[in-house]
């Protein structure tokens, strides 16, 4: 009882506040000429703004996106089927707005902001418009501080710092998604807030993914923007602005955003289908001219903000599908010349068993060594040279014993990169656990280990460095240094944990 | 001008008279309103004039302070 009329008295109190002199009045009115497929044809609706957010009756909101001499066409965002001919429009004079702030945190909402979890109404006051111009020149700063994504393969040798764009493509079910989820739970204490957006994806999935997130503690710092499969069209659309608009919120108050778009190829094909209903002409494969300032306009919206304005930072990780590998496709180029780099993932490594599925080779990093610590750029400047010598005798690996004692360690040391590189789901790992390991491969200390056993020893390793050598692993962590005492703790650190671990492999090397 | 004039309660000749005066002089034009009656208005009334709607309504304010109270932290 006494909660109960406290938050009466809280109500009334905002009841007081509130001016109702500042309300009804008038608004500009439209009247709709034809519906369908969930286009609306208006007549009316004067000096109507191109993207101003449209009023329906019941609740139903649109888009203004066909400006003619005589009429309107909107886009319907949900509840197509009530509107009809002779149907209210009424204007709202704001272009499409979504709530922004902390409230969002921890909460699953559509393109508009509304909760999608029954964790109750969203209290903000802050809106922002999806369409927003992206920093200018003047306000960035280089990309300096590296966004740690806890998988080896990638802060190694195609590291991503903040305000970086980096392409997540492969085909269907190669752990693109994986990838992008592994880095917002690595993001953990980081100060690095989320933002997942989900297009034209089934709710299951989302929903899986939401679970995986809650129980690592990640949903705390994490807001899903959810448009699933069955979201008409303009509500796919508008999702990728929506997170974005977001990010931005927190990244011009100074802080660091992460941003998923998952995918950017759902994301075209829906606005290839809302293009075609409003009848503009379609282009390559029926997509519309300005598919590529789709894209281009949001993903430039992701900075490294300079200290003038924050110092904040805006990282985007966008996700394109392709069909049989078909980087070269239409949709998926135009995102791969926007981007700071990419990650290609194959089938073919996936199924091999090397997972995360990154194609070392091809994949990039545009912004490379400055987005990594002094300590990891150590160890990894000579784990692409081996990977890549390692593939280029590959093919060899078959006749190893006809071939001479440098190639066959060559391959050897190749092959047991590879398996080090090799990663289990939700199970990131911390910058100096991964510089650790690597050190200890890339200076030939494991190739005497059978293959199969790399992966008890990683994790028997780690738990040795943390067990004994804690002061210096947390060194490494916050200074982001490796200096020749380290090395040299973590040579003495390993040979000694190999005599236990490999006893027989131990004594033929000291032979 | 031809206009809509929507009340929730009726309306008698001199208040009607009266709005379109007021109209009248706002757009400039003379301005003839059709009665109809709401009574979802709960009180007041809605005029709809040349693609430009005046919500004087009950149910315009309760709405207006729904959405509002919503924004407050509870």
């Amino acid at each position: 009882m006494e909660l109960y009329s406290e938050s009466l008295s809280g109500l009334k109190a905002s009841v007081d506040k509130f001016d109702a002199s500042q309300t009804g009045g008038m608004r500009r009115y439209g009247t709709v000429l034809e519906s369908g497929d969930g286009i609306v044809t208006i007549d009316g609706l004067l000096d109507c703004k191109y993207g101003e957010l449209l009023e329906f009756e019941n609740g139903v909101n649109g888009i203004a996106f066909n400006m003619e001499e005589q009429a309107v066409g909107a886009v319907l965002l949900n509840g197509t089927s009530a509107i009809r001919e002779g149907s209210r429009v009424l204007g709202t004079d704001r272009v499409v707005e979504v709530p922004v702030g902390l409230a969002l945190l921890g909460r699953t909402v559509d393109p508009l902001g509304r909760p999608l979890d029954a964790k109750g109404t969203i209290h903000t006051d802050k809106f922002r418009p999806i369409e927003y111009e992206a920093s200018r020149i003047i306000d960035r700063d280089a990309v300096n501080e590296p966004l740690q994504t806890g998988l080896m393969a990638i802060d190694s040798m195609v590291p991503i710092g903040k305000g970086q764009r980096e392409l997540i493509i492969g085909d269907r079910q190669t752990g693109k998604s994986a990838i992008a989820v592994d880095t917002i739970l690595n993001q953990k204490d980081k100060d690095v807030l989320c933002i997942y957006v989900a297009i034209g994806q089934k709710a299951s999935s989302i929903a899986r993914i939401i679970n995986t997130l809650e129980k690592a503690g990640a949903l705390e710092y994490t807001t899903i923007v959810a448009a699933t499969a069955s979201d008409s069209a303009p509500m796919q659309y508008i999702a990728p602005y929506a997170g974005c608009a977001m990010a931005e919120e927190f990244m011009y108050q100074g802080r660091d955003v992460l941003v998923v778009y998952d995918d950017l190829s759902k994301h075209a094909v829906a606005y290839r289908a809302m293009s075609l209903l409003l009848k503009r002409p379609p282009g390559r494969e029926a997509y519309p001219g300005d598919v590529f300032y789709l894209h281009s306009r949001l993903l430039e919206r992701a900075a490294k903000l300079s200290q003038a304005k924050g110092g904040g930072s805006m990282t985007a990780l966008p996700i394109v599908e392709t069909q049989s590998g078909d980087i070269s496709s239409y949709i998926a180029t135009n995102v791969i010349s926007i981007t700071d780099g990419q990650l290609f993932l194959e089938s073919e490594l996936f199924y091999a068993g090397i997972r995360p599925a990154v194609n070392v080779g091809f994949s990039v990093s545009r912004v490379g060594g400055s987005a990594q610590s002094k300590a990891m750029r150590k160890v990894a400047g000579q784990l692409r040279l081996d990977l890549s010598q390692y593939r280029e005798m590959a093919v060899f690996a078959q006749f190893s014993s006809e071939l001479d004692k440098a190639t066959q360690t060559l391959l050897a040391q190749g092959e047991r990169l590879t398996e080090m590189l090799k990663q289990p789901q939700y199970a990131p790992m911390a910058m100096e656990e991964q510089v650790v390991l690597l050190y200890v491969v890339t200076h030939r200390l494991l190739l005497n280990m059978p293959l199969q056993k790399i992966a008890a020893f990683k994790a028997g390793f780690i738990e040795y460095m943390h067990t004994h050598y804690a002061d210096m692993m947390r060194g490494i962590a916050r200074t982001g240094r490796l200096d020749d005492d380290d090395a040299r703790c973590i040579e003495a650190a390993a040979r000694d944990f190999l005599a236990d671990f490999l006893p027989e492999e131990a004594k033929e090397a000291q032979a | 001008m031809e206009g809509k004039l929507i009340a929730a309660h009726p309306v008698d000749d001199e208040t009607l008279r009266r709005v379109e005066e007021r109209f009248t002089r706002y757009f400039g034009q003379s301005v003839t309103l059709q009665v109809e009656l709401d009574r979802a208005l709960m009180a007041g009334f809605v005029v709809t004039v040349n693609h430009l709607r005046f919500d004087y309504s009950v149910r315009a304010k309760l709405s207006a302070m729904k959405k509002y109270l919503l924004t407050q932290q509870s």
